[in-house]
């Protein structure tokens, strides 16, 4: 155990950290020391998940197998020649020393470095006993997921999915780990990895925070806004979507698209701070990653963008009253960041790679046409207020409110000064801020009026974030204010009262959705390995399994037992889901088990090769114990497998 | 150096984590959540029978509670006790019961073409339960 879990660490440090800090280092070999240590931490972990997905598409296309020593040499030579070329780099011209020292997390002082490791250290705390209560693994769309990652450990290459709801992205790293680390995926590898991921989110929407709020407003209302979108973010809510609960579920590409929407913002926002067109073309690669692990976080950045453009443009021409050729010189200097000839290098490389060597499977004429139009079911109409603020709690959604009122009045100030080019960067952030909000409250509230056909529960996941950002602004904005025009004891008593009550509302929210614990719930998951393991060694290639997910506690992980298809083992599905008007639904799944000796359900055997019914005990079982065409040939406290008698 | 102590602090955050959950999860998967029941099945699940091979018809009992078990096993072959067991299984231990040899000689006095055998336990501390095998003889011998 202690040798595996070695192994585990070693892995992660070298797929996860190596490659993407010395890529990062070759690129800004200048700039590297006006970085923050968590930026290096932030940049070196988000691009070595790139790196990663990038490597094993290559090794794919090339048809080199992806194995443990094949793994280890592509990251090592890759390291290695990224090592060599930020030792003999010399400088161009377009480098520069970053103008200030940036960062809120750079030079501590001793108050704030406390500060800042007890967030995280409450962070991981939180996170880790709400994971640990039900690490067995049994969600189902990990189970889903981890069937992707097993296949390309035990095959060696890139699995053809053949349908648009996985992306390879979301399978890779798990991949990777599992082969160098040797750590099995029944397991709490994946989670563990799931919970890396979720905490460099939390870096880098406090980097975000920052950034955002810098260009705008003061050095000091920046760095309290990162830090109190950190605490947001990293302790209040910390166990609704999409922090712990998306951990412990395995929603994988949310995850990662939560960790790279604001890790691309900030790359995009330091870029145009530094005015630094190295930044941003590692902004484009933010963006590829980004593109390759997750569809739904991709559209909506893709939205966020849109509207940040629109509102820009407004701001603009508001701010230098219809002044077009002053606000396009000054804005000029900016575009050209994002326009260099490496940039337009970089993103001809990676239109090359999308067309030639991986495509995301989500980008077809199809998959494009069910995301976007008019909603098509209930569920993507739109939220009303209420569930949205349910979900992202009150206490953030009012001071958000607030914090965007806050906003407005910044924004209006700028309309007062006299342009220059630093106006732009004031704009760029203010239009970036209010867009990321807007845009997906829109998104979540009223689809229809964006002509986005997805499911609003999922999407209104994207917007703790700008929440998280806009109210610790309004904390950092008041705070400062207060600190000026009233005595120091009042600004303490309303400055405690906001926290304060954030906290009762936060950690309720985290005391109300806890998980029990279950330690019978535990052993039945453990049962449901148990029958799989036993069925792999009976059940003939031919003969097929069909198994209730119903009632049978981790059943979708039962796949990773067989390896032998994607929908094998079959599965009952819940029984509203058979009653589709929009799309005929197979109903054999559900007759098998329901009305086997029907004549229906003799010919669904028939057609499916089903042999095998696996069964929670006493559930649904009756009708296959009276029966003299089943054997029972297994049972356990929980599980019971019926065997179909098939006479010569 | 306050960088370095920051950085340094992250990790060791991260390694406890992340140790923690993997240590919890091995342990909970191998140990605590895998016990406290018992697993009863056919070795095999073969329902067409060569005839003088007794592995379709062996029984196996694997004992995960934390406690030894005394189980009170019967055989019945289409209806009709054929034989009776007293079989203790250790925790945390697994016996194989095989059915008396004698069932092919039994088997062959009937020609069915379909045979039924239901193997039956019973203990102090469980109730009583039972597994059932439909099959067929083959007139194929194992070798």
């Amino acid at each position: 155990m202690i040798l595996l879990l070695i192994k585990f660490h070693l892995a992660v440090i070298l797929s996860l950290f190596v490659p993407g800090y010395f890529f990062v280092k070759t690129f800004l070999k200048k700039q590297s020391n006006n970085l923050s240590i968590i930026e290096w931490f932030l940049l070196s972990f988000g691009f070595s998940l790139i790196i990663i997905n990038f490597l094993v598409l290559l090794m794919n296309f090339f048809s080199l197998k992806i194995t443990t020593s094949s793994l280890i040499i592509a990251l090592l030579a890759f390291s290695l020649v990224f090592y060599f070329l930020s030792k003999n780099k010399s400088g161009t011209e377009n480098e520069q020393d970053f103008s200030e020292k940036n960062s809120c997390f750079k030079n501590f002082e001793k108050q704030r470095f406390a500060l800042v490791l007890g967030i995280i250290l409450l962070s991981c705390i939180i996170r880790v006993f709400y994971i640990s209560d039900g690490i067995v693994p049994q969600t189902t769309d990990l189970g889903h997921h981890i069937y992707w990652s097993k296949t390309i450990s035990e095959t060696g290459k890139l699995p053809n999915y053949g349908m648009p709801d996985f992306i390879i992205g979301e399978h890779i790293i798990f991949a990777v780990i599992q082969l160098i680390s040797g750590f099995s995926y029944i397991s709490a590898m994946p989670v563990s990895i799931l919970f890396i991921v979720n905490i460099f989110s939390l870096f880098a929407i406090s980097l975000c925070a920052y950034y955002l709020v810098l260009q705008f407003s003061n050095k000091k209302s920046a760095g309290i806004s990162a830090i109190f979108t950190l605490m947001i973010v990293g302790t209040f809510y910390a166990t609704s979507s999409p922090q712990a609960k998306f951990i412990a579920g395995g929603v994988i590409g949310n995850l990662i698209g939560n960790l790279f929407i604001p890790f691309a913002i900030y790359l995009f926002l330091l870029a145009i701070k530094n005015k630094d067109s190295r930044i941003a073309t590692l902004f484009y690669i933010s963006l590829a990653g980004l593109g390759f692990t997750h569809h739904l976080s991709t559209f909506v950045f893709l939205y966020v963008f849109i509207g940040f453009f629109i509102i820009f443009i407004l701001l603009l021409l508001l701010t230098y009253r219809l002044n077009l050729s002053k606000a396009f010189r000054d804005t000029l200097p900016y575009l050209k960041v994002f326009f260099s000839k490496w940039n337009l290098a970089t993103l001809l490389l990676i239109i090359g790679f999308m067309l030639f060597v991986h495509m995301p499977s989500y980008l077809n004429k199809s998959a494009v046409d069910t995301a976007v139009g008019a909603p098509s079911k209930s569920t993507r109409v739109g939220l009303p207020l209420g569930a949205i603020i349910l979900s992202v709690g009150a206490w953030k959604f009012f001071y958000a409110l607030l914090g965007a009122f806050a906003l407005a009045i910044t924004s209006l100030k700028q309309f007062h000064k006299k342009p220059c080019e630093k106006t732009i960067t004031a704009l760029v952030s203010i239009a970036f801020l209010f867009s990321w909000f807007s845009i997906i409250f829109i998104m979540s509230a009223k689809p229809a009026l964006l002509k986005v056909d997805i499911i609003s529960s999922r999407i209104v996941s994207y917007i703790t974030f700008p929440l998280a950002i806009l109210s610790a602004f309004f904390i950092a904005f008041t705070f400062q204010k207060l600190s000026k025009k009233t005595s120091p004891l009042i600004g303490q008593l309303i400055f405690f009262l906001v926290i304060g009550t954030g906290m009762i509302s936060g950690f309720a929210d985290i005391s109300d959705s806890v998980r029990e614990n279950d330690s019978a719930k535990e052993k039945a998951v453990i049962q449901t390995y148990k029958a799989s393991e036993y069925l792999n060694g009976v059940a003939k290639s031919n003969e097929n399994v069909l198994k209730d997910h119903i009632y049978l506690e981790g059943d979708t992980w039962m796949k990773l037992f067989f390896m032998k298809d994607y929908t094998y083992p079959l599965s009952r599905s819940y029984l509203m889901r058979y009653d589709d008007s929009v799309k005929k639904r197979e109903t054999c799944t559900r007759d098998m088990i329901a009305i086997p000796y029907s004549e229906i359900g003799q010919k669904c055997f028939q057609e499916t090769g089903v042999s095998y019914v696996v069964l929670k005990k006493g559930f649904d079982t009756a009708q296959f114990e009276s029966s003299d065409e089943f054997s029972k040939i297994y049972i356990s406290s929980n599980v019971v497998i019926y065997k179909r008698y098939k006479p010569e | 150096m306050k960088n370095k102590s920051f950085i340094l602090s992250i990790i060791f955050i991260f390694f406890t984590s992340t140790t923690f959950m993997l240590w919890y999860g091995e342990k909970t998967i191998n140990n605590t959540a895998n016990s406290g029941y018992s697993v009863f099945s056919f070795l095999n699940s073969e329902s067409i029978i060569k005839e003088d091979s007794l592995s379709a018809l062996t029984f196996k009992i694997e004992n995960l509670e934390n406690i030894d078990i005394e189980y009170d096993v019967v055989v019945y072959l289409n209806n009709e006790k054929f034989d009776t067991k007293k079989q203790l299984v250790k925790s945390r231990e697994s016996v194989l019961i095989q059915t008396d040899k004698n069932i092919f000689e039994k088997i062959s006095k009937n020609s069915l073409n379909k045979y039924e055998i239901v193997i039956n336990w019973d203990s102090k501390r469980k109730n009583k339960e039972s597994l059932k095998k439909y099959f067929n003889i083959s007139n194929e011998t194992s070798k």
